[in-house]
């Protein structure tokens, strides 16, 4: 892994931290899968990139609805 | 004013519960008197001073059980499954729908706030500013050129009257 990327992936996980420590705690039950909501947040972020932490914020609250989704689609066919 | 009446639909739906219990019940009637009549012939045909222990009496029990485990489902049980968990489906529904409301508002939010992020260029965009530059750094590069033409003569005429 190059430098850059190394950074890049710091400065993703100390956003992630940082959303998750002012916005509240991620919605992952202990029955899902922590690292798919990471990824879904990490790709909306980059999909999204916001400019700013209020950008940042609207981005966390779409992914808390997209998992939520999920999860009801995910109970509707079990 | 007196009570509301009980509207059609439900009538139906609790003649039909009443009438699912009675073959329910029926059946189980039946089910047990097969089950004792087994009983009785299997104990008919031992022999009357041979003990039996509990586990032998239980002996095709396991197997019954397997047989009725591996039953496949008909229409009506699909449907009686349905029948109780309609409530369940309904509110997963109400819940489900109203996390799809409450994420298009998000996604609403976001088109508003434009602002908070960074915009996007169209591929074409990214095309049209990659040619640019281009023909910018072209452009530079003819003018530096000339300007050295420009330069080159002044520079020798000044080194002959140096000379």
């Amino acid at each position: 892994m190059t430098d850059v990327q190394e950074q890049a992936e710091n400065s993703t996980a100390a956003k992630l931290a940082r959303l998750e420590r002012l916005c509240g705690r991620f919605p992952v039950l202990s029955s899902e899968n922590r690292q798919d909501y990471d990824e879904l947040l990490i790709s909306l972020l980059e999909h999204h990139t916001p400019r700013n932490f209020l950008g940042e914020r609207l981005i966390k609250y779409l992914a808390d609805e997209e998992w939520e989704i999920g999860r009801y689609k995910r109970h509707n066919c079990s | 004013m007196g009570d509301r009446p009980v509207q059609a639909p439900q009538l139906l739906l609790m003649e039909r519960r009443f009438r699912a219990r009675l073959a329910f019940q029926a059946y189980r009637e039946k089910a047990t008197q097969q089950d004792k009549a087994a009983l009785d012939k299997k104990l008919a045909e031992q022999s009357p001073g041979q003990l039996i222990l509990p586990e032998e009496a239980l002996d095709g029990v396991i197997a019954d059980i397997d047989a009725m485990l591996r039953r496949p489902a008909e229409e009506l049980d699909h449907a009686r499954a349905l029948e109780v968990g309609m409530v369940y489906f309904e509110h997963l529904d109400r819940l489900l729908n109203a996390a799809i409301v409450r994420r298009n508002a998000v996604l609403s939010d976001i088109e508003r706030y434009d602002y908070l992020f960074d915009p996007r260029l169209p591929v074409s965009a990214w095309a049209e500013q990659i040619e640019d530059g281009r023909d910018r750094h072209a452009n530079e590069s003819e003018i530096a050129g000339a300007k050295l033409d420009e330069a080159a003569p002044a520079i020798a005429r000044s080194q002959e009257g140096q000379s």
